[in-house]
């Protein structure tokens, strides 16, 4: 079971960085899109 | 002449040749410094996980995979890889916007302070002296084993050619050199490795060997490996390098040199995915060999003894050469950055052309290498003292500073260079009273945990009663404002697949690890307990 548990900490540590690197550029993105639909 | 010195002395020439070939390319300070600030995602990959992975990585960290650790390692290099993504976020992109040659300089801007940009010089002298020290001694040591020259010969080997390209090329050459070697020694790691696979029952069986193996340290494959403090261990371990892979002038330092931001950002994502990966294949080498040639008296020579025991000599040679090449990439890294350092940041002087810079550039760095030889040669700083100063010092002193630099409002002049001395005097005297008066400085009361805590407090501290610059204000503003070049939709969705693969990837990761290890530990395991009942 700890082995498991393990596994998907290991996992998750770069799943985690991926998506904290997705929902920032999420974010980005969006900015500049309002940006560009401005002018 | 035998096959390993033609191996060594061929892989010298290709990269002496290299050098050559990009020195010439080499036309201004900004060329040497920073390559011209147009390095391409493939390069700012293989230039960071070159300069990562020394000699240290394939002889201390496998010593620990072999002697029991191997969960432990791989869990610090996962927290660290995941450093590699997020780094860029927060303080990566923004170094390379403020458009500055180095680290310290990147200081000097922001807080419009000389006193810090001598302190950040004066740091990353210190420290990646040291490291670079280490690496050359070790990378001179295999080159020794290797071809049968004495100690002076190999040293000096090691030293010419390090520093030939790099006095030539500067960085234009480095991160050329550096990818050429991260490539070299990637492949053939890969191949050596299935031999080793091969020669101890396969990799497959790997798991239920090592359990049924009276032999193997007991309770290594299970999730805290042979220690029970080594979960905790692991956790606060990778905490330190991930923070120091973001902030460090030889890891965060190369995306000065990157084409855009969407290159920093897609190379962090190659650089931990091959971070996480190859490291773990090269553990898994490492603790196959406990199969055949378990209890070694010298577990950091694990994969050299593999090398010449475990798979045929032309690909026992590669690999040698390769490690070497590993010490060589980092070696050179440490020696160009030192030297832009010195030269830029601590002396500081004006010339009248870029010429003119250039050159003392090169005086600076050779005279540096010249002095680095001779501590090498004569032994004048002990390992021991070395591992204080390399690495984890800088992100101990300046860690903070980085990113307050980029995100806090309230950070001053005053506070940070308050922080940062203070992180670095912490740290030092924390690793004396650990060391000489045993005090159990550990988990997160690590040196380096105690240096940050004084350096954000120093910070704070600093900070009060003192109001921004207007200068130090309108950099903060300037370095937040995206600049046009960078705003291409088109390159956010290509930075987002990038994204996806490491989300993508860390899945695949959890499953691979829970089938092939936890499931079938628990069945050897149970195997094993039946057996014996």
């Amino acid at each position: 079971m700890n082995e498991i548990l393990y596994s998907i900490l290991i996992g998750s540590c770069i799943t985690l960085s991926g998506l904290i690197l997705t929902l920032n550029l999420n974010k980005e993105q969006e900015k500049i899109i309002s940006k560009q639909k401005k002018f | 002449m035998n096959i390993y010195l033609w191996g060594v002395i061929t892989s010298i020439l290709i990269y002496l040749l290299v050098g050559f070939y990009a020195g010439r390319k080499v036309k201004n300070v900004e060329d040497y410094y920073v390559s011209g600030r147009n390095a391409s995602t493939f390069l700012i990959t293989g230039t960071m996980f070159a300069s990562m992975l020394s000699i240290n990585g394939f002889m201390g960290d496998t010593a620990y995979a072999y002697s029991g650790y191997i969960t432990s390692i791989v869990l610090i290099n996962t927290i660290c890889a995941s450093g590699y993504v997020i780094g860029p976020l927060f303080f990566g992109r923004f170094i390379r916007r403020a458009k500055v040659n180095t680290m310290p300089s990147y200081f000097f801007k922001r807080f419009n302070s000389i006193r810090i940009k001598r302190f950040a010089g004066v740091v990353t002298v210190i420290s990646l002296s040291a490291y670079f020290l280490s690496v050359i001694k070790g990378t001179s040591i295999l080159m020794q084993s290797l071809t049968g020259f004495n100690e002076t010969i190999a040293l000096l080997l090691s030293w010419g050619c390090i520093m030939i390209f790099t006095l030539y090329s500067g960085s234009k050459g480095v991160i050329l050199t550096d990818t050429i070697m991260c490539i070299f020694f990637l492949s053939v790691t890969i191949v050596a490795g299935s031999y080793v696979f091969n020669s101890t029952g396969g990799v497959s069986n790997l798991v239920t060997n090592l359990v049924n193996n009276p032999l193997a340290p007991d309770g290594m494959l299970s999730y805290k490996g042979i220690d029970n403090n080594s979960l905790f261990y692991a956790i606060t371990m990778g905490i330190i390098w991930m923070i120091t892979v973001s902030v460090s002038p030889w890891q965060a330092g190369r995306n000065l040199m990157a084409k855009n931001e969407h290159v920093i950002f897609r190379s962090g994502v190659l650089t931990a995915l091959i971070t996480v990966l190859f490291l773990f294949y090269l553990y898994l080498i490492a603790i196959s060999i406990i199969q055949i040639n378990p209890n070694m008296q010298k577990p950091e020579e694990v994969i050299i003894w593999a090398a010449y025991k475990a798979m045929p000599e032309i690909v026992g040679m590669l690999l040698l050469t390769g490690i070497m090449a590993a010490g060589l990439s980092s070696a050179s890294t440490f020696l160009s950055v030192v030297s832009f350092s010195i030269s830029s940041d601590i002396l500081d002087i004006k010339f009248k052309n870029e010429k003119k810079q250039l050159n003392f550039t090169r005086i600076v760095l050779f005279i540096f290498s010249i002095i680095i030889l001779i501590i090498a040669h004569y032994n004048i700083l002990s390992i021991r003292v070395l591992a204080w100063f390399a690495s984890t010092i800088i992100a101990a002193s300046w860690g903070y500073v980085a990113f307050a630099s980029v995100w806090s409002k309230k950070l001053t002049e005053r506070g940070a260079y308050y922080a940062m001395i203070s992180g670095f005097l912490t740290f030092i005297i924390a690793r004396f009273l650990k060391e000489y008066f045993d005090i159990p400085l550990e988990n997160f009361l690590h040196p380096f945990f105690i240096a940050t805590f004084v350096s954000i407090l120093s910070g704070i501290l600093g900070s009060q009663n003192q109001i921004k610059t207007k200068e130090e204000i309108k950099f903060q503003i300037f370095l937040h404002i995206l600049p046009k070049k960078e705003s291409n939709i088109l390159d956010y969705k290509k930075d987002k697949i990038f994204a996806w693969i490491i989300i993508i990837s860390g899945i695949i990761i959890s499953i691979l690890l829970i089938n092939y290890w936890a499931f079938a530990y628990e069945d050897a395991i149970n195997l094993k307990l039946s057996m014996k009942s």
